[in-house]
């Protein structure tokens, strides 16, 4: 039986990393307390990497602590003892940028490196380099087309991991201090502050100038980047929400079981297209994969990025007797909407909503308080950490 | 120490020789990323054998894809038997080609914003790699730490403006397309918040630049490093040629106020040298 290509999710929390591990991810990247770049999201604790490690073994799946900072002088102390602590913790991979780190690792422990894309590899005599130093797998720059990447695994041997979805860099990763320079937040230790969205005056126009790249979604051609021979297909974003990482992992969960099933069709992934172009409220662009990059590719004016309203609620259990779902409330809705609940196996169901009541089964017509405990009566079993969205027509 | 200069011209050479500099960093074509310098490999051997007293760097510190793999060994190949001192690079391909071919090139760690800890800078010593570039985010303290944990020969940026980050986006021109304009040069400012920065397009893409010149004349004799770099990059000749003067008299302790006169002509603007960045955001903050 052919192995699947890896679908790769970020995890903020071990909140996050649950519900990506269900909803279909084969394998989630995760921040410890220190060493990550994005210093400012949740992350792991020890103890919450041993669970992490433990609920995804338990499926099957792996879970890849980021240790890619680029490192000054005093971040050296301790982190010996933290790989150390991490790799009895039975992490399966660390992804690495620094290179003392990688020979480290490979020198005293049996635990795959993954080299970040901080590394900013993008051709194949970079990764034969990386190959000889033990590097069991290269995150590679995301500014190589496809072509470029079936040349490198034409000739190269190496598990090859690639970005296909979320926001991208304007700049080469690892070559970009703007956040340092404006902020003196460290953009390379994890404290990017995201200068790139930012608006600038230029000289003798007046249209603003600005460098904010469109996000990334490779949904229309990943059947060409499984093609490739890649062995990871990487979504971006360790600070996106709950809703955001189950809509995206399960839309290319689809795809993919769909490509291998051969039943992939334009259809279905116009169909999976529609449900995340709803889920950032960004527009997207392939970026390098299918040609050059150009303006295409940018934000000038007129961008708004408004807040996500779709996600409905969390199912946090299912009466089958009462046939009644009990759910979080996440935003606004009200008996006689349209929506649907897709499932972590999966399954999205349509429905229109009869009853709305709170926790005490008190008809409230409303449910209007974020996290709030609503029941609704729903005529068919749900699973657990399903979520109810507005339906997509 | 050695005063290394990234100069706007091969016709500023003899001048900023006589003034007191000992080596120079030339982009080449095709190769470099923030380079206005740059030469065929034809006219750095010219320059080589027409400089014997001066140390030739040469920058090839751009990001290397696939179809650039057969000329850059070669390049690398032609570099080899030149009296270059050293080649700058970024991608790791460059490295990987002088182990493959087995060539007597010395090479210069030059990751821009990624040579901060001595361990790393161990690493590739232990890879044959003689030199490094600091980057011009780390501190004073740093620096010196770094000096004394490595013995690969070490390159500190002291004066120009700092080059914060490189796209392959070509920036510039997608913003004329995109608002249907022409563009008319390759180097405009751009503003935020009342501060000046500067972006710069070349063939590889775009660079942007902070707005202030960095004046390392302070930490000179702090530092034990074996090269400290001046870029020329936007400066007028002539305060490039008096920031240079003033400079080497701090190293040779020759003239007494060095150092205020040189904050007088470029401010007193120190980059990271006394600042430490941050990276954890600290709640409410």
């Amino acid at each position: 039986m052919t192995k699947k290509v890896e679908l790769l999710s970020p995890a903020g929390d071990l909140e996050r990393l649950k519900i990506a591990l269900l909803y279909g991810a084969d394998a989630v990247y995760i921040g410890g307390r220190e060493y990550s770049l994005r210093a400012n999201a949740n992350n792991f604790s020890l103890e919450e990497i041993k669970e992490a490690t433990s609920f995804a073994h338990k499926l099957g799946k792996k879970v890849y602590l980021t240790l890619n900072i680029v490192f000054h002088n005093e971040d050296l102390e301790g982190v010996y003892e933290f790989i150390k602590e991490v790799v009895d913790a039975k992490i399966d991979a660390f992804i690495v940028s620094d290179p003392f780190l990688i020979r480290y690792i490979k020198e005293n422990f049996n635990v795959e490196v993954h080299l970040s894309t901080q590394g900013s590899t993008t051709n194949k005599e970079a990764i034969r380099f990386w190959k000889k130093e033990k590097v069991d797998r290269v995150v590679l720059a995301r500014e190589v087309s496809i072509k470029e990447i079936k040349e490198i695994l034409d000739e190269v041997e190496i598990d090859l991991e690639v970005f296909i979805h979320g926001a991208m860099c304007t700049f080469y990763s690892g070559r970009c201090c703007l956040s340092n320079y404006f902020t003196n937040r460290d953009s390379n230790r994890g404290g990017c502050a995201q200068v790139c969205r930012f608006a600038f005056d230029i000289e003798g126009h007046e249209e603003k100038f600005t460098i904010a790249t469109k996000d990334l979604n490779m949904a229309e051609y990943l059947d060409k980047l499984i093609d490739t021979g890649v062995k990871s297909l990487k979504i971006e974003g360790r600070m996106r929400s709950l809703y955001y990482l189950a809509t995206v992992i399960s839309s290319y969960r689809r795809l993919i079981d769909d490509y291998y099933n051969k039943t992939l069709t334009k259809e279905k992934i116009k169909k999976e297209e529609k449900i995340l172009s709803r889920v950032a409220n960004r527009e997207t662009s392939t970026h390098y994969y299918m040609k050059q990059a150009d303006y295409k590719d940018q934000y000038y004016t007129g961008r708004q990025e408004l807040s996500n309203q779709d996600f409905l609620g969390l199912v946090l259990s299912y009466d089958k007797v009462d046939k009644i779902a009990t759910l979080t409330q996440r935003n606004y809705f009200k008996e006689n909407d349209e929506v649907e609940i897709f499932t972590p196996s999966g399954k999205t169901y349509s429905f229109t909503i009869d009853k709305v009541y709170d926790k005490d089964m008190n008809s409230i017509e409303v449910a209007r308080h974020p996290e709030e405990i609503i029941k609704l009566k729903v005529d068919f079993p749900i699973e657990e950490n399903s979520m109810m969205r507005v339906r997509i027509k | 120490m050695k005063l290394t200069v990234i100069p706007n011209s091969i016709d500023h050479i003899e001048k900023y020789k006589k003034i007191g500099a000992k080596a120079f960093i030339f982009g080449l074509k095709g190769f470099s990323s923030g380079y206005i310098c740059t030469g065929t490999i034809d006219q750095i051997i010219e320059l080589t054998n027409r400089n014997p007293d001066i140390e030739i760097f040469i920058a090839m510190n751009k990001n290397i894809f696939n179809s650039e793999l057969p000329e850059l060994e070669n390049t690398l190949k032609k570099l080899e038997k030149t009296k270059i001192k050293g080649v700058l690079f970024y991608d790791l391909a460059i490295l990987n080609l002088k182990i493959k071919n087995n060539l007597s090139l010395d090479l210069v760690w030059n990751q821009t914003h990624m040579v901060t800890n001595y361990n790393s800078c161990n690493y590739y010593y232990e890879k044959g790699v003689k030199y490094g570039v600091l980057s011009g985010e780390i501190t004073l303290e740093e620096i010196k730490e770094i000096k004394k944990k490595t013995a690969m020969q070490l390159f500190v940026t002291v004066m120009g403006y700092p080059i914060m980050s490189f796209s392959r986006r070509t920036l510039l021109n997608n913003y004329f397309l995109a608002n249907h304009k022409k563009k008319d040069k390759d180097t405009y400012i751009i503003k935020n918040n009342n501060e000046d920065y500067i972006i710069e397009e070349e063939d590889n893409g775009d660079a942007i630049y902070y707005g202030k010149i960095l004046n390392g004349s302070i930490v000179l004799k702090e530092m034990d490093v074996e090269y400290v770099i001046l870029n020329e990059f936007g400066i007028e000749e002539e305060l490039f040629a008096k920031t240079l003067s003033l400079y080497q008299k701090i190293i040779d302790e020759k003239k007494e106020h060095a150092i205020e006169e040189a904050d007088h002509l470029l401010g007193t603007y120190r980059g990271f040298f006394f600042q430490k960045t941050i990276y954890k955001v600290k709640k409410n903050d």
